[in-house]
């Protein structure tokens, strides 16, 4: 372990020296008393590793927490939720499995990955290709509920929750709201002051802004493309893009004399909260959770544009360095059931990837039909996506002074 | 002898494994970042990485920004917690007593937690502007997403930093040399120049160092409270990190942050070292 490091430390970086030293230290450990539990129980620990909002986390640690007592279940496996929430000053998951997997190691906990699909370009850069395996999808009978089964993302990637960006306003100002991107683009300069989206460098909802001023000039299959060709051979929808963001930045929210670009997701619906603006692309999960806590009011409406913000899918990927795979399936299985499905939605408002019809129980069925997954609008860029935040940074984040 | 010889290795073992975690967490990947940031993506040596921040507008924008944030934080900061101190320190009456207590809190809360909690104050729709509408009064501090946020922010944690390093500085002034300049007729402002000054100043200036070196390389407040433009060096380097992935630079930038604080480093070793005259007898 300790010769691996040193080996490795002359070529890559930092990150992979600490890394490697925090895994080497906690996957012993880990592995150590995960045995002894199992041990006892005799079944095998699946770990699931994921990132991002604190919410995430709970609606994973709730259905785990459904998993481990359901009497079926909990023979194939025991479930554990380890979480990287955003925002701390924790080593990144991508930089983890980066690192772990660079240490060479192969057999780890992280036996499950759930990730936004967006995500994964990232992971494989890092690693490889070939770092998650294919799932064979005819060992998850839950498999059957989903509603998205032509795979977009890949054979190695099962979804079970649903992202979207809808447009929030407020219903008390804007009785009214755009229904197309050009009446969205109109009401913004009638308006001016009233509308901000975040650095789409540091949160999705706000890339969705930017990406729709391009990609709602380009063909509907360049949404699903990585291909460079989409930028290459198109630099003039995206100048156009750029150019209409310029057009719009004066007109968006002000702050101490100047423009500002909200950070982070959360950034643009605080501002909405407080009334400063009223208007913002946000992700619908988020503006359900927040009205459903009273910290966004009742008056804050979900629309969405003819030509849609984008949506993803997060799921499950199994890493090749992981240990059990056969309990990982297993687990998988469970999170497609109507019963997670639902606490998943009850938790955090996530968009089921199942036929909601079939789900009992549910907390504000009536919010629903704002989440309707099926006219989802699939986005997956890739690489692409960094080269819009980078331009975006170097283009419109540098008016902003 | 042979006893002494036995245990001539022990102070060692006791040294190594701190000098251990030092070499792989601290040194190494200094070195690692070094090496890095004079390489191409393909590994191959080369300057561009440092040119890039030479010729950049944005880099020297955010060099200046970070600058003067950083002074100012440090100027306002050693003002108020050495006028903090001093009143801590000479003051025996129960507010005194209380705030001495109290001063220390910040210190036991989260910073993520105290910056949320600033910024609903100051921000164009909080505490601030919805108490002045109560008297019909409709004011927009303007304070956040400006350097003026960023420095309030970090005044909340600097202050109580800096006073606990001047008020331990303060105690070692002994009441008797007060209370017998002033039997001799001096001001309170010549006690302050020519008694408290010179036993203190070494401190004063150990917390500025400590504070201006913190600045360069800050990134939550910034992050949370900054402007989009120019952006402070810290996020700079995140946004080399995560928006453009590009770890070379990164590290070119690393290193030039890291020449920076060494500045301060070499100022706060030079007047540790330095002796007074009316030290050398001791």
């Amino acid at each position: 372990m300790r010769k691996s490091i040193w080996k490795k430390y002359g070529k890559k970086g930092m990150a992979v020296v600490i890394g490697a030293a925090i895994l080497g230290a906690s996957s012993l450990s880990m592995t150590g008393c995960g045995s002894e539990a199992s041990a006892a129980e005799g079944v095998p620990t699946v770990t699931i590793w994921g990132n991002g909002g604190q919410e995430v986390r709970e609606a994973l640690q709730a259905i785990a927490d459904a998993y481990n007592a359901d009497p079926e279940y909990n023979k194939k496996a025991k479930v554990e939720i380890q979480f990287v929430v955003s925002g701390t000053s924790e080593q990144s998951l991508p930089d983890r499995l980066a690192a772990a997997y660079k240490a060479g190691e192969t057999d780890t906990d992280f036996d499950l990955i759930v990730t936004d699909d967006s995500a994964i370009a990232n992971i494989e850069a890092q690693t490889s290709e070939d770092f998650f395996e294919d799932i064979d999808t005819s060992k998850i009978p839950n498999y059957e509920n989903l509603i998205f089964k032509d795979n977009i993302v890949g054979d190695n990637f099962i979804p079970y929750r649903g992202t979207a960006v809808y447009l929030a306003y407020n219903s008390e100002t804007v009785p009214n709201p755009p229904k197309t991107a050009e009446e969205l683009y109109q009401w913004i300069k009638d308006n001016p002051g009233r509308f901000a989206y975040n650095d789409p460098s540091t949160g999705n909802s706000g890339f969705s802004f930017v990406a729709n001023t391009i990609y709602n000039q380009l063909p509907e299959e360049a949404a699903t493309s990585d291909d460079e060709t989409w930028k290459t051979e198109h630099q003039t929808e995206w100048d156009n893009g750029f150019a209409l963001l310029e057009e719009l930045h004066p007109y968006l929210y002000q702050t101490a004399g100047k423009v500002q670009y909200p950070m982070k997701n959360a950034g643009s619906l605080d501002l909405l909260a407080t009334k400063e603006i009223d208007m913002t692309p946000a992700f619908v999960n988020m503006v359900l959770s927040q009205k459903s806590m009273g910290t966004l009011p009742d008056s804050i409406q979900l629309t969405q544009l003819e030509e849609p913000f984008l949506g993803g899918l997060a799921g499950f990927m199994i890493p090749s360095i992981g240990k059990d795979k056969e309990a990982a399936l297993s687990v998988i299985d469970f999170y497609l059931s109507y019963e997670a499905q639902t606490i998943d939605w009850n938790t955090m408002f996530a968009s089921p990837v199942v036929d909601t019809s079939k789900m009992e129980n549910l907390e504000h069925e009536d919010w629903l039909a704002q989440t309707d997954m099926e006219s989802m609008r699939y986005f997956s860029i890739g690489t692409l996506q960094k080269d819009i935040a980078q331009r975006w940074t170097e283009e419109i984040g540098s008016l902003a002074k | 002898m042979n006893e002494e010889k036995k245990h001539l290795w022990i102070p060692y073992l006791m040294v190594l494994p701190a000098f251990a975690v030092m070499m792989l967490v601290v040194v190494l990947p200094i070195l690692n970042t070094v090496m890095q940031s004079f390489q191409t993506e393909g590994g191959s040596f080369t300057l561009e990485n440092y040119q890039y921040f030479f010729t950049s507008q944005e880099a020297f924008n955010s060099l200046v920004f970070t600058v003067i944030e950083a002074v100012s934080t440090m100027l306002l900061a050693i003002l108020f917690s050495f006028l903090l101190a001093l009143y801590l320190r000479f003051s025996k009456s129960r507010i005194s007593r209380v705030i001495g207590r109290l001063y220390l809190l910040p210190r036991f809360i989260p910073g993520i937690v105290a910056v949320y909690a600033v910024m609903n104050i100051i921000k164009d729709a909080g505490f601030i502007n919805r108490f002045l509408q109560l008297f019909g009064i409709v004011y927009k501090p303007g304070l956040l997403y400006d350097m003026k946020g960023i420095i309030l922010c970090n005044l909340w944690f600097n202050i109580p930093f800096s006073a606990m390093l001047l008020s331990a500085a303060l105690s070692s002034v002994a009441d008797s040399y007060v209370e017998s300049a002033r039997d001799a007729g001096c001001s309170w402002w010549k006690i302050l120049r020519q008694i408290i000054w010179p036993l203190v100043y070494k401190d004063v200036i150990v917390a500025a160092t400590f504070i201006l070196m913190g600045q360069i390389g800050a990134f939550t407040i910034p992050y949370l409270t900054g402007p989009n433009n120019p952006k402070m060096l810290g996020i700079l380097l995140y946004q080399q990190v995560n928006t453009y992935l590009n770890y070379q630079r990164a590290a070119a930038l690393s290193v030039l942050m890291f020449i920076i604080c060494l500045g301060g480093a070499i100022v706060y070793i030079k007047s540790n070292m330095k002796e007074e005259v009316w030290e050398k007898g001791k």
